[in-house]
Parts: structure tokens; C-alpha cells; sequence
């Protein structure tokens, strides 16, 4: 490591251990029932509960941005850092080591996919006024993409956005949208030319979510929680100077945001669910429940740490790649397929293990608490891309396989059978 | 790595080298000599990892049959073994055994990867008191007990050897062998990724031509979605393997991580042949169709050190056991 890189890992150890705690374990040990019993990929906390983890992690997303950490690899002019990728990663390495709040609520949509797209395609005043904001924890953001009419083939959407005066008035249904109850704006795509095919007459806003119009209703998930919500939009006034991109041009702002999505799902390290299906953890698993000899789960768990290991490396390489400067292209839908295919095998494997305990909570530790992972695993093979899509990805643009006939992209958008209504 | 690491360029002109070189030789035959023309020991003492994916997938790829492998586990055995007299061999253990060399005190067995033509001694590997020897026999010691491997793959020059065992012994040596084993899975993992590519390539191409129902069947998901799901297998086992050599200077040569690599990549195979097979349909059977060739040799490299189902349950044990997993990612 150079001398500058040591510099810069002095400084945030300075800062972490002047703020936080260091574990008292590190990632490769385990204390098998101790700490909290919850093996959740998606919150299932009760709304108080809930609110005061989201304080937690703006309160300590405000004090990483003082220290010049809240984002590392961002442009000082919006209150950046300037540093590469790999100073990004350094620092996580290091956090990782210490007792921190999730900042997921923050991090996974606001801060790795809106933010890029706001930097990339917003005007100079509204990047001022929205990323500083975003990046020290103030403002929470949220992606306004799926409507009921509208999902895997999400350029079918419908929500209207109609010039009035200055400005827009937005009118229409999203849904599956995660965290919009505690959003402060949303990143909207709107139909504006319902005349052209669908990729072409499609717009982005950003959305103030406390405005007169924007109501927010949640959905409870299998796996009890409500993380996401159908967001409804009635007369939504909003400035033009907080389009996205030029009109018209909304996909292209799309595509920003869908592809820092696939690399920021699959290259997801961290919370509940990681620590879970790691190697400590189910070798912890297997001792508890005298399996170690159990050849078959011995096979299993070589299978499912070989397939982490992979993972591991393609976001490695990954991240070497947006850090040589090239955007995510269709190899992130192979770390997203296979995130979600560890994850899954991983809530698979220790249901098989647990047996009739994932269903009938007998108040052991780490039993019954697996039926949380098992229930979300399901979304993780939707969100962000369902399987079905990334696999016509890699089909058409890795492998070059010819397109599936009979999807119309040229016709005008107000001609095509949708789902959920006409235009 | 220990000297200059191959740049893409550099990487994609050697691969065309190997490509036609591979074409050119014959079945069985000796692909030492090209490859000093083309000056391959600089390359591969230069970049060991790239050098050795390259040729080894490339060898995949043109289901080439040779005794390249030897070379792998000779060079981590060789300063465990007294000085050559003459080219060597190696006889390995027989599939059936995994990577557990036959016991010194029975028979022998294993499997040879080409005959014999040229070679004046074959390291055999033997187990004895519960450890690794390393017997040299005299290459026309060995003749009479091996015949070809025929049968499964058409295409190998594999031989089986199965027969009284010569007296002698040899140096025990059991580090240098679990680094040998480690370098060949390192390499047949290669290899695998190489047969599996080439298979891709060819489904690919007979899905895209292949027209039912006035389009190509390659545009319906339930047939591009299993050549995805192949890309997707091929893409994880390349992942590991290029993990396992960055734990491959480890004291036991990054054994853990080359099994895994070499586990990933047989999975790989079984896939990717269940796949390439089903959507080749009727025309995919026949051996009129390259893909049967694909489908015997991954099978075939995949039972040689120790085959994806055993390895999965030997790398868990030792996982449970507490194993070093090396950390492969570093910045």
C-alpha cells in the first residue's frame, strides 16, 4: 500500500474508534446464541422500532459526511471526498470491523443508485440542492419505477406527466416501492408523449414526497415486514428544473439507475442475511445441530461456499472495473442472479437443518429465526431484475442469441395491450 | 505471481498462437516441442496463472488429448524426486480413487494420459504407511500393464495401467504431492472451462439456426434461459478458479481453494452438458454432432483428481474441520 493509502487508513481508524466500538468478535469467529436473534433481509421491526433505526443511520451517516467519509468516491463540489474505489472500499473493510448502525435505508437505493443518476443527468442548482443533502444523511430517496401495469417490462409505464406553466403535474400509481415511507424524494419515470413507442416518450422527475398529491400506503410482505409500499400520485406539481435528463429521454435516465442497481444488489455484503450464510455461520449452524457428519450437508456447504467465493470475486472484479472508470454492464446480472441464488440456497440449507423448528418457534437461537431469510429470498429473485430478465440479458448481449419476436418497441405507446389499464 | 503480469493484448495474441498450435497436433501427440517454438516456459514463468489458464482452457476448448497435465504435477514434484534420466511421465491415480495414490504394497493402478512413446521413466505415486511415495519406474517397466482407456471419451489417449507392480520405492513426499494436486486441479478446472465454453459455443450456434415454429428456438426463454443459466455456471467456476490462484503460494499450495476451483468447475460441466444437450435436441445425440465429444471429455476431466461429487464432500469435511480458506479477495 502506498504511503498515501496508509495516511488515509490512519484517518479512519481515528475516526471510528473515536465514535464507535469495535467488535468483539471479528467476521471469521462466531459466538454461536449470542447477539440478535434475527436472520432478516427485509426489516420486520414495528413501525416505532423501525423509525428509530432510520434515525440511527441518518444520525450516522451525518457524523461519517463531517468526517469527510459520507461519500468517498463523490466530487468535492457536492460534498464529496474526490477518492477512488478503492478508498471506498477500504473504508467499508474497515467499518466493517466495528459496531455501526445499518445505513442500508440510506445506502442501497438513495446513495447507490439516485445519487449517481441525479450527478449524471440533474442541473448544477439541483445537484447543490439535493446530493450534499443526500450524501450526510438529511434527505432519503426513493426509486419511483414499477406501477401495477408496469413491471418486468417497466417502459410500459403509464404514470402521466403533463406541462402546466413552469412546471409538471404527475397523476398515476407506482408500487413495490421500497422505503417511500420514509423518503424525503423519489426518482419518478412518467409517461410525457404517449405518441411515440414506449421508450421514447418516457420522462424522470425528482419528486418532493411530502407534496400535496403523493400518498404512500404499505404492503405487508410473506415475511411479515412492510418495506415496501404502493405510492399514489394525484396532481403532483413539480418545478422543471427537477426533470431528469432532457424530455422525453427518460429511459436513458433509466438505465443509469437499473444498472448501478443489478451491481449495487449484487455486490451487497453486508446485514443480516450475509452474516448468515457465510461459512462461520452455517459451520455454527451444522455443530448445533450435531451435522458435522452428515455427508450430505458437508457437500452442500462446500457447494454454497464455492458459490460465495464466486460471487465474492465477480463483485470484486466488479468494482476493479468502475474503478478502471467503465460502467456495470451485463456481467452484473450474474452477480445478481447469483446473489440471490446464494442467499436462497443458503435459507434452503438451514431450513433443511432446522426441520419443523423454522415453523414453530420453540424459542431456541437460531432456529426459528431462519424462516424470516426463507421468506424473503423470493424477492431477492424479483427485485432490482426478476431472473427471467436478467437471463434475457445475458441470452441477447453476452451470448448474442437472437431477440424474442413479437415485442413491439416501435408502435406508439397509447397502442399497446397493457396490464392495469389503458394509457 | 512472480514476474510480469500478461496484459490483455499480450493474453488474447497467445491465445490465437495456442489455438492453431493445438489444432495442428495429433492425437496423443507431444506438445512440448511447439510450445518451446513458441517460447511458452518465459510466458509461464512470467505469469503462471494467466499462462497456465490459457493453455489449459485452450486445450479444453480443441479437446485436445495429451500429457500437457504431466508437466503441471511434475513441476511440483521434480525437487522431491531424484534427477530425471530422460523425459518423465506420470501415472495417476485412478479415478476411481480420487486423488489417493494406489497402496506401494498392491498392484498397480492409475491411469497414464497418453502412451508412453518417448518417455523413459513414470513417476508413480504410492501410498505407504499413510503417506505419499514417489516410485520412478522405468517406462518399459510399466508398458505391458496399460491399454488404452477406450470407451467412454473416443477421443482420449488415456491409458489404464493395472498390473504387478514393479519393485522399488521411492522418496516419501507427501507436501510436493498435495502441491501437485493442487496445480492439476488449478489447471483441469481450466481445462473443463475450456470443454464447457466450446459446448456454449455450439449450442449456441444450433440454437440460433435452428428454426421451429418460423423462428429460431435460441428466441424462446425456456431454451435461452438454460444457455444463460451455462453462461452463468461457466462464469462462477472461472470466478473460483481465478480465486484459487491467488491462494496458490500458500504453504500447501492453496489446496483448499484449488479444490474448490476444481469443484466449481465439475458442477460447471454437469451443467452446462445437461443444458447444451437438451437444447441441441435429437440432432445433439447423434454422434454427428461435435457435442458428444464435449460431453464424454468434461466427464472424463472431472473424474480425474477426485471428482465433483467426492470433492464436494472432502472440501466440506475439511471446511468443518477448520480448513484455511485462503481470503481470496484482496485489494
Amino acid at each position: 500500500m502506498s504511503g498515501e493509502m496508509d495516511v488515509f487508513v490512519a484517518e479512519v481508524r481515528r475516526f471510528l474508534d473515536a465514535n464507535v466500538t469495535r467488535q468483539a468478535t471479528s467476521g471469521t469467529e462466531l459466538e454461536w446464541g449470542t447477539g440478535p436473534d434475527q436472520i432478516a433481509y427485509f426489516s420486520t421491526d414495528p413501525p416505532d422500532v423501525d423509525a428509530a433505526k432510520v434515525a440511527e443511520a441518518r444520525s450516522w451517516q451525518r457524523r461519517r459526511h463531517e468526517a469527510g467519509f459520507g461519500w468517498i468516491t463523490g466530487p468535492p463540489e457536492y460534498g464529496g471526498r474526490g477518492l477512488s474505489t478503492v478508498h471506498d472500499l477500504v473504508y467499508d473493510g474497515i467499518e466493517a470491523e466495528y459496531e455501526v448502525p445499518d445505513t442500508g435505508v440510506l445506502s442501497v437505493i438513495g446513495l447507490g443508485m439516485i445519487g449517481p443518476t441525479i450527478l449524471a443527468h440533474a442541473q448544477g442548482h439541483i445537484k447543490d440542492r439535493y446530493l450534499p443533502a443526500m450524501y450526510s444523511g438529511e434527505v432519503i430517496a426513493c426509486q419511483l419505477f414499477s406501477e401495477p401495469g408496469a413491471g418486468s417490462d417497466l417502459a410500459s409505464l403509464a404514470t402521466r406527466a403533463v406541462r402546466d406553466g413552469d412546471g409538471w403535474v404527475i397523476t398515476g400509481q407506482k408500487v413495490w416501492t421500497s422505503i417511500a415511507q420514509h423518503a424525503h424524494i423519489g426518482m419518478a419515470l412518467c409517461r410525457t408523449d404517449p405518441d411515440q413507442p414506449k421508450h421514447k416518450g418516457i420522462t424522470a422527475f425528482l419528486i418532493d414526497m411530502s407534496a400535496p398529491g403523493v400518498e404512500v400506503r404499505p404492503l405487508r410482505q410473506m415475511s411479515g415486514g412492510a418495506d415496501f409500499n404502493e405510492v399514489f400520485l394525484t396532481d403532483v406539481r413539480v418545478p422543471d428544473d427537477h426533470r431528469l435528463g432532457e424530455v422525453d429521454d427518460g429511459w436513458r435516465v433509466a438505465l443509469t439507475t437499473l444498472m448501478n442497481e443489478r451491481a449495487t444488489v449484487g455486490g451487497e455484503g453486508a446485514g443480516p442475511a450475509a452474516r448468515a450464510v457465510s461459512l462461520p455461520f452455517l459451520t455454527a449452524l451444522l455443530k448445533a445441530n450435531g451435522r458435522l457428519e452428515d455427508a450430505a450437508s458437508r457437500r452442500r456447504l462446500a457447494e454454497l461456499v464455492a458459490d460465495l467465493t464466486a460471487t465474492e470475486y465477480l463483485n470484486h472484479q466488479a468494482l476493479r472495473r468502475m474503478q478502471a472508470g467503465r460502467q456495470p454492464g451485463p456481467e452484473a446480472s450474474v452477480s445478481k442472479l447469483m446473489y440471490a441464488q446464494n442467499l436462497t440456497r443458503g435459507a434452503h440449507f438451514a431450513a433443511e437443518i432446522v426441520g419443523p423448528r423454522l415453523i414453530a418457534d420453540t424459542g431456541e437461537w437460531g432456529a426459528y429465526s431462519w424462516n424470516e431469510l426463507l421468506l424473503s429470498t423470493p424477492a431477492l429473485r424479483i427485485l432490482g431484475g426478476t431472473e427471467e430478465i436478467m437471463k434475457n440479458i445475458l441470452a441477447e448481449r453476452v451470448l448474442g442469441l437472437p431477440k424474442e419476436p413479437g415485442i413491439d418497441t416501435r408502435s406508439p405507446f397509447r397502442e399497446l395491450k397493457r396490464s392495469g389499464g389503458t394509457a | 505471481m512472480t514476474g510480469t503480469a500478461l496484459d490483455a493484448a499480450t493474453t488474447e495474441l497467445l491465445a490465437g498462437s495456442l489455438r492453431e498450435l493445438l489444432a495442428s497436433v495429433s492425437a496423443g501427440g507431444e506438445l512440448g516441442p511447439a510450445l518451446d517454438a513458441l517460447g511458452w516456459a518465459e510466458v509461464l514463468a512470467d505469469d503462471p496463472a494467466t499462462a497456465t489458464t490459457l493453455l489449459f482452457t485452450e486445450h479444453g476448448r480443441a479437446l485436445v488429448s495429451s500429457r500437457a497435465l504431466d508437466d503441471v504435477l511434475l513441476a511440483e514434484l521434480d525437487p522431491a524426486l531424484p534427477p530425471a534420466a530422460g523425459s518423465r511421465a506420470l501415472l495417476y491415480p485412478h479415478p476411481a480413487e480420487g486423488a489417493d495414490p494406489a497402496p506401494l504394497d498392491g498392484p498397480l493402478w492409475g491411469v497414464l494420459l497418453g502412451p508412453l512413446h518417448g518417455v523413459d521413466e513414470v513417476v508413480v505415486p504410492a501410498t505407504a504407511e499413510g503417506r505419499t511415495v514417489l516410485v520412478t519406474v522405468a517406462a518399459t517397466d510399466l508398458a505391458a500393464a496399460g491399454g488404452p482407456a477406450t470407451g467412454f471419451d473416443l477421443g482420449s489417449t488415456w491409458h489404464t495401467v493395472a498390473g504387478p507392480r514393479p519393485p522399488g520405492s521411492g522418496p516419501p513426499a507427501p507436501e510436493a504431492w498435495t502441491r501437485a494436486v493442487a496445480a492439476g486441479r488449478r489447471a483441469l478446472a481450466a481445462e473443463m472451462i475450456g470443454v464447457c465454453e466450446s459446448a456454449l459455443t455450439l449450442a449456441t450456434a444450433h440454437t440460433t439456426d435452428r428454426v421451429q415454429y418460423g423462428r429460431p428456438i435460441a428466441s424462446f426463454q425456456a431454451v435461452r434461459h438454460r444457455l444463460a443459466e451455462a453462461y452463468v455456471a461457466v462464469t462462477a467456476a472461472r470466478a473460483v478458479l481465478d480465486a484459487a490462484w491467488t491462494a496458490a503460494g500458500g504453504a500447501d499450495g492453496g489446496g483448499w481453494a484449488a479444490a474448490a476451483a476444481k469443484l466449481q468447475a465439475g458442477r460447471a460441466q454437469a451443467q452446462v452438458m445437461r443444458h447444451a444437450v437438451q437444447v441441441c435436441g435429437a440432432m445433439g445425440l447423434s454422434q454427428e454432432s461435435e457435442l458428444h465429444r464435449h460431453v464424454t471429455r468434461a466427464a472424463a476431466l472431472d473424474a480425474l483428481l477426485g471428482g465433483h461429487m467426492a470433492l464436494a464432500e472432502s472440501a466440506g469435511a475439511a471446511l468443518l474441520a477448520g480448513a484455511d480458506v485462503h481470503p481470496v479477495v484482496e485489494l
